[in-house]
């Protein structure tokens, strides 16, 4: 997979403003590679976004597209096209009109732009819609138009700005697809923002964490459920539980027992994090007698807290188990399911 | 289905007398502003009209005639019109980028800028003329249409750059933005963009400059020192006559670019509350 696009200790900080938006940024995707910049708002995903389009200049850093160094090019010869979060569809053109936006800035006679325009639609499932106005079409259509408006003048980077937080649930699910299948056999670099974690894992080949203007972990989904790097990411992951303890050997000794690790850790101190619905009920390998504190009926799930002496462990097992609340039950914590922080 | 539609008839009802009750207020502005109007207008096209009689005995177009054929009456319109045109154009050349920069940008000192900008009409125009009046004789520009051009500038630019401040305050830039990354240019994005974005509350400044100009009586006599006549000086100095057939269509005349005005503004209004389809994106629709 050839780099598309490269950043390179990318830093941008927002006149007046006190801290830095992005700092010492870097992060390559592919050709037909899809990463999804996730985090909390207000973490420069937007930021890094205009870095790479052109709209902003980074202080520090390169971003190269295609191999060639962008600083100093207008955001109209970068090939990297922008789609805001609410669509941002241009009132005074009708659906076409937006479409063909790209294609009439590059003043191609219509000819060639009519077949381009009809094929876009096509593409988002909008064919027939050229003649209506912007205001009439639902959210989520203009989403489409918003997308197709981008993709017709073939970006060799496409830039999603929280493409789905502005549509209805139902419509979201819809728009996933299609980007999805708009991205299936593409050659071009695209970089989704959200900050919803579902949606970074539906739709990222990989995700890149972003937290406070830092990209704390960049891997492929499972990574951040099953190694997480850090404690931060763990907990943004819902890992919920850290087990503090002393590591030596492959084994973890902890305040409730010692821990069978498969992972190497240690020796030293170590925090090892396992997810609540990793936990299982029953004897074996690193179980531990545990009594129920809490319960919680989640429909499909029900999400438990155990007690082991000093340590709170939060559990989220199927729900045709119940256990009531003051029983104690043996706990295990299978040893591939807990990953040592570093 | 049936339900459905008695429902819908309903709502059809519904809506039609909202929107009556809507436009109640509007009716009252209006009934308010063209009451006055209405005697004017019948007294510009009466022939006699004695006083206890509601209604004009006979009409005639005498007034206008005698206003088409007075020298100084098509002298004075053509002026009048030239000089607001004028104004109105050079309002929004001034306005424009200065409405951009207040209204869509961040800079510092932005307040000291707005008063500077708004001092103008803070402070009465009357005095500032005064002032220029002096300057002006000195290069000659006293006494002519240029020099009452220049002077009424000082009203127009002020609340034409507000009407456009206020637009660009609105706007967020992002369409700008997403312009440029489908590649247009700078330029381009402007005239694509902004423009017609910008183009109905372009319409209403150049509107206001317009009507700023054509209503100016007190800055035109100053400056103008007489010698240029305009409607507004003619209808002042006609007030004082005898013959209220003349006056009123004088009157007429003088209040006819502001209805017109007021019926483009409210259409733009319109145009703009139901979203507007320009004819240029035809070329590239597909049939």
């Amino acid at each position: 997979m050839d780099a598309r696009l490269e950043l390179e200790g990318l830093s941008f900080r927002y006149p007046g403003a006190g801290g830095h938006a992005v700092v010492d940024l870097s992060l390559t995707v592919g050709a037909g590679e899809l990463i999804a910049l996730l985090g909390p708002s207000g973490c420069g995903k937007t930021t890094t976004l205009k870095l790479v389009c052109g709209l902003l200049e980074p202080a520090a850093g390169e971003i190269r597209i295609d191999g060639t160094a962008m600083r100093g090019v207008p955001p109209e010869r970068r090939a990297a096209a922008l789609v805001f979060q609410r669509g941002l569809l241009f009132e005074h053109l009708d659906v076409a009109g937006n479409v063909g936006f790209g294609l009439h800035m590059r003043r191609l006679p219509a000819s060639v732009m009519v077949p381009r325009v009809q094929e876009a639609l096509e593409r988002v499932q909008l064919a027939g819609f050229g003649k209506r106005r912007v205001r009439e079409l639902s959210g989520g259509e203009q989403q489409r138009v918003a997308l197709a408006r981008a993709l017709v003048t073939e970006p060799r980077v496409l830039l999603l700005d929280e493409p789905l937080s502005a549509l209805d649930p139902g419509l979201r699910g819809d728009m996933r697809e299609l980007l999805l299948d708009v991205q299936r056999g593409s050659d071009r670099a695209t970089v989704l923002v959200t900050h919803d974690q579902h949606e970074a894992v539906h739709l990222g080949d990989r995700i890149g964490l972003l937290i406070g203007g830092r990209l704390r972990m960049i891997d492929r989904p499972q990574a951040f459920y099953e190694r997480p790097a850090t404690r931060e990411v763990a907990e943004f992951f819902g890992a919920g539980n850290f087990i503090d303890g002393d590591a030596a050997g492959g084994r973890l000794r902890t305040c409730f027992g010692t821990l069978a690790l498969a992972a190497p850790a240690g020796p030293g101190p170590c925090t090892v994090v396992i997810r609540p619905e990793s936990l299982r009920l029953g004897d074996g390998e690193n179980a531990f007698a545990a009594r129920v504190a809490e319960t919680r009926y989640l429909g499909t799930r029900i999400e438990y807290r155990f007690t082991l002496g000093a340590q709170w462990l939060l559990g989220s097992l199927p729900a045709d188990v119940r256990l009531a609340a003051g029983e104690t039950v043996m706990l295990r914590l299978p040893s591939a399911a807990l990953w040592p922080l570093e | 289905m049936g339900t459905f539609l008695i429902f819908r008839q309903r709502m059809g009802t519904f809506l039609i007398f909202r929107r009556k009750i809507r436009n109640v207020p509007i009716l009252l502005v209006a009934v308010f502003t063209l009451a006055p109007l209405v005697p004017v207008a019948l007294w510009s096209i009466s022939g006699e009209w004695r006083f206890p009689e509601l209604w004009p005995q006979a009409w005639s177009l005498r007034g206008f005639r005698h206003l088409l054929e007075s020298a100084t009456f098509v002298g004075a319109l053509t002026d009048s019109l030239w000089i607001a045109a004028a104004v109105a154009v050079t309002s929004i050349a001034v306005a424009l980028p200065a409405g951009m920069a207040i209204g869509g940008r961040h800079f510092r000192m932005k307040g000291l800028v707005l008063l500077i900008v708004l001092l103008p009409i803070l402070v009465p125009p009357l005095a500032a003329t005064l002032g220029i009046h002096e300057v002006f004789i000195r290069l000659g520009l006293a006494d002519t249409a240029t020099g009452v051009f220049l002077v009424h500038l000082i009203p127009a630019v002020p609340y034409a750059t507000l009407i456009l401040a206020a637009a660009f305050a609105g706007r967020s830039g992002d369409a700008e933005s997403a312009a440029r990354t489908l590649g247009a240019g700078p330029i381009q994005t402007f005239v694509h963009v902004t423009l017609p974005q910008a183009a109905p509350a372009i319409a209403v400044a150049a509107l206001l400059a317009f009507l700023i100009s054509w209503s100016q009586y007190i800055l035109t006599v100053v400056i103008g020192g007489g010698s240029v006549i305009t409607v507004a000086v003619l209808l002042f100095s006609a007030a004082t006559g005898d013959d209220p057939v003349i006056i009123a269509a004088l009157g007429v005349v003088f209040a006819l670019p502001p209805f017109v005005a007021l019926l483009i503004t409210l259409r733009l209004i319109a145009a703009r509350a139901s979203g507007i389809s320009r004819a240029d994106t035809a070329r590239w629709t597909p049939a």
